[in-house]
């Protein structure tokens, strides 16, 4: 039997992160759904932001990403600076843009929750956040 | 057996900071890139303080440029009213400090590379025409000549009665002087009328709570310290991740026991 001698990423676990085609107002943030990972015990995950304006924000403005944890199983961390994981400078277009902000977020067997921040662009976003969780293996 | 710490060749967009290296002591700014910046108006912070600055008056698009010489992401700085506005809460309470920036100015134009205003007047790091010059509190060294066009390291450290300047690592001058504190902090501009605005690019700023050693200054110098290793210990590490040892896994008689206790994994840190 042949040894396993490649690391390779594991195939994506789509996580529900709860924030789909959700609006979120200038200046607002949307916490989106928990994510339990105390049993799966996911090492990382990428994280991609997909977004629209039906009205173009200003140019040079900030919405930020920001990941929530929960060590206890019932207490989050408050949004602040040191939870922030991404940030974004829409351009000012209606057009819909899908970025890749993170590619290797630690996970830690631990609850977690992501929150979009509109922080200053001036108009309302439509925000899809999406998280793929995945692990590092040994395989043939 | 492969290195404990690989060199870095170019910084990657995601990593993480060593707390065990020498430049993680003290360390309260770290304006290293990362965390996605490109394109954003976010100017992050990768010290455990997260006093993350903004981008003020500039293009996110088009102002993080990559530097092949250096391997890393750098703002660009176009002069007119743009400015990266840090935290001032960074310099709060810091008694001694030192603060490293790296900066190739692209005109010889005056301009603040480093501005920490107070009514005593902290310039800190300004341009002016071919030389540069370090300003804290009241007091100003010489102006210093430079040949401009290559990447050069700067590093202003304060012991609490005395300012020195460093470039490329090379003890410029030194001065008695008072720091009064600061009412605001930014890189590229004077902060508050932004009526000093340099043309250039910068990277790598960073502030200590301490006077950096000779040798962590001579090691930020090296443009080619793209991991700012001090002694061999770096202070940015990629992301974590499970690794095994290659040198165990082609040993004639591998035994996965044995492959299972030399797995290590780089580092532990909560971030």
């Amino acid at each position: 039997m042949a040894l396993p001698d490649s690391l390779k990423p594991s195939p994506y676990t789509s996580l529900s992160t709860g924030i789909n085609n959700q609006s979120i107002a200038n200046g607002s943030s949307y916490t989106g759904a928990e994510i339990d990972n105390t049993s799966n015990r996911y090492a990382l995950c990428v994280v991609e932001l997909i977004w629209s304006y039906a009205t173009a924000p200003t140019a040079n403005k900030t919405l930020e990403v920001h990941r929530l944890r929960c060590h206890d199983g019932a207490t989050y961390e408050e949004l602040s600076n040191r939870t922030l994981i991404a940030a974004v400078s829409p351009p000012a277009d209606t057009a819909t843009h899908p970025e890749t902000l993170v590619e290797e977020l630690p996970l830690l067997a631990a609850k977690h929750k992501f929150v979009v921040k509109n922080v200053d662009t001036g108009q309302a976003v439509t925000a899809t956040l999406k998280a793929y969780a995945y692990c590092y293996r040994m395989e043939d | 057996m492969p290195p404990l710490y690989p060199r870095m060749r170019e910084r990657p967009m995601e990593f993480r900071i060593n707390y065990d290296a020498p430049l993680a002591e003290g360390l309260v700014f770290a304006g290293l890139g990362g965390h996605g910046c490109v394109g954003s108006m976010v100017y992050p912070d990768s010290s455990l303080y997260a006093n993350h600055g903004t981008l003020t008056n500039m293009d996110a698009a088009t102002d993080w440029v990559w530097d092949e010489e250096l391997g890393r992401w750098v703002l660009d700085f176009q002069a007119g009213a743009e400015y990266v506005n840090l935290p001032v809460e960074i310099l709060a309470g810091l008694s001694a400090w030192s603060m490293s920036v790296w900066a190739i100015p692209l005109s010889n134009a005056q301009g603040y590379i480093l501005n920490a205003p107070h009514a005593s007047g902290n310039t800190l790091l300004q341009q002016r025409k071919s030389k540069f010059q370090a300003y804290v509190g009241g007091y100003a060294t010489a102006e210093i000549a430079f040949q401009y066009g290559p990447w050069v390291n700067h590093v202003i450290t304060f012991s609490g009665s005395r300012f020195d300047y460093y470039i490329a690592g090379v003890w410029q001058e030194g001065r008695s002087a008072t720091w009064p504190g600061a009412s605001a902090f930014g890189l590229g501009n004077r902060v508050l009328s932004q009526d000093r605005g340099w043309i250039g690019r910068i990277c790598d700023a960073a502030v200590f709570n301490r006077i950096l050693t000779p040798s962590e200054i001579s090691a930020l110098a090296d443009p080619s310290n793209v991991d700012l290793r001090v002694g061999g210990v770096p202070l940015i590490l990629p992301p974590r991740r499970r690794l095994f040892t290659t040198a165990v896994a082609a040993g004639p008689t591998f035994n996965p026991a044995w492959a299972a206790h030399c797995n290590t994994y780089i580092g532990l840190g909560s971030k």
